[in-house]
């Protein structure tokens, strides 16, 4: 009697953790599963950083820059001032002058260019204005590796020096084609190769290159720049100096107005 | 009434990391600006970092949003927002005049800009959901909560099974 109520209360048992033990042994695979598609998809995220990575340096290294040349840009003088590194531009008559302020590397320059370049230009041939050209690098911490600000403007001035006729081609160039803010931004190679193929080069060109010239000229202007009361605007970060930054005869003026230039030509 | 509000976190976390993640994969640049910024890596390894971390941040985000490991996935989300945090804390402490990047823009900004308690508070929060999930992490329409109701439903019907095998292997044995 007794025998067998202990055999199927032992096999009872021994039901039971047969049972639990199928259990765990599923819900641990389960569970293996489900860990093992969160480490591939994670996995997947960081490779695929990894090659993008690598995909977006490889694409701005190998960009060739347009080299585009600004129609009518041979009528009216160019000059650039060795001792200040700033270029000014136009015909001596011009009753106006505007100081533009700004950074080969800053996007709202970017669009500040594509927004006013024919407008600036039409009104240069008109000798309503001169404009003088202040190359700033104040993004110079915001290219990797850092630098591309300054490098890009002391190029714009080596071409100042040895071909001022092809300034504004190669001014014009290179905010149509402009890398991208935090990249690696244009190398030496691709500059110097926009200005050769706009026909820029020989010894003199060559010499500001690579003797960066107006390097610690061009540290010097931003540092002015950004101590002169009369260039800071307010923006939405309070106020402070920032590129582009557009004077007219002195004063700032607020270039998002479309009509800043036209109203100014006409005085 | 536990799973409803966990289903609400899990699906909040998961739109914080994929916002943050699409926010910083459409601006590369300025992400990668951002991450120098802090200073914390030589500038080789800051732009890797900048090319995996908005991947990293939509791949969790997906993960959240299918219900797929959610426990586990809590504690990664846990882990990257107390590196965050740190990140934050020491450019915070090296006085550092930083925006976080945390949600794209970022970078250096003037000195009486910076908003390090907003941040770190925001963060803290969001660290607050992951933990969530951790400690609960059954939520409705989830991945996981389909698995195990499969799971319970063959184990229901392996019981019937099972115990009858079971029954029968010990009585085999006994004989």
């Amino acid at each position: 009697m007794s025998g067998t109520h202990n055999g199927r209360e032992r096999r009872q048992a021994a039901g039971a953790r047969a049972v639990a033990a199928a259990r765990g042994r599923r819900r641990d695979s389960t569970w293996m599963i489900v860990a093992a598609v969160v480490v591939v998809v994670l996995g997947v995220a960081v490779i695929g950083g990894v090659l993008l990575q690598r995909y977006r340096s490889n694409q701005a290294a190998e960009t060739v820059l347009p080299a585009m040349t600004v129609p009518g840009s041979g009528q009216y003088p160019v000059e650039l001032d060795k001792a200040d590194a700033t270029v000014l531009v136009g015909k001596p008559t011009a009753r106006n002058t505007v100081d533009l302020y700004e950074d080969f590397l800053c996007p709202i320059c970017g669009q500040f260019e594509a927004a006013n370049f024919t407008n600036i230009e039409k009104q240069l041939q008109a000798g309503t204005i001169k404009v003088r050209y202040h190359l700033l690098n104040l993004l110079d911490n915001s290219s990797n590796p850092p630098g591309y600000s300054t490098m890009a403007a002391n190029t714009a001035l080596a071409v100042a020096t040895a071909s001022p006729g092809k300034f504004m081609d190669f001014h014009y160039s290179l905010y149509r084609k402009q890398p991208e803010e935090g990249g690696a931004g244009w190398t030496q190679q691709q500059l110097t190769s926009l200005a050769n193929r706009l026909g820029v080069s020989g010894p003199a060109f060559d010499s500001v290159v690579n003797n960066k010239t107006y390097n610690s000229q061009i540290n010097t202007n931003l540092r002015r720049a950004e101590a002169d009361p009369a260039l800071q605007q307010q923006t939405s970060g309070g106020s402070g100096f920032g590129t582009p930054t557009v004077l007219a005869n002195g004063k700032t003026v607020n270039w998002q107005d479309p009509s800043w230039l036209d109203t100014l030509a006409s005085q | 009434v536990l799973e409803s509000v966990g289903t609400v976190v899990r699906l909040g976390l998961a739109a914080v990391w994929l916002v943050a993640g699409a926010g910083k994969v459409a601006d590369p640049g300025t992400f990668a600006v951002s991450v120098k910024a802090y200073q914390v890596f030589p500038d080789e390894m800051a732009s890797l970092v900048a090319a995996i971390v908005p991947l990293l941040e939509m791949a969790l985000g997906l993960l959240l949003l299918f219900g797929v490991g959610t426990r586990l996935v809590g504690v990664l989300s846990g882990l990257l927002l107390v590196v965050y945090i740190a990140g934050i804390v020491q450019a915070w402490a090296r006085g550092l005049s930083i925006d976080c990047g945390c949600f794209s823009r970022g970078g250096q900004v003037a000195p009486g800009q910076t908003q390090y308690p907003l941040d770190l508070l925001r963060d803290t929060g969001f660290l607050v959901l992951a933990a969530w999930l951790t400690i609960r992490p059954r939520t409705r329409v989830s991945v996981d909560g389909w698995l195990a109701g499969r799971q319970q439903a063959a184990l229901a019907a392996a019981d019937d099974r099972g115990s009858s095998e079971a029954e029968s292997a010990v009585g085999s044995n006994e004989q």
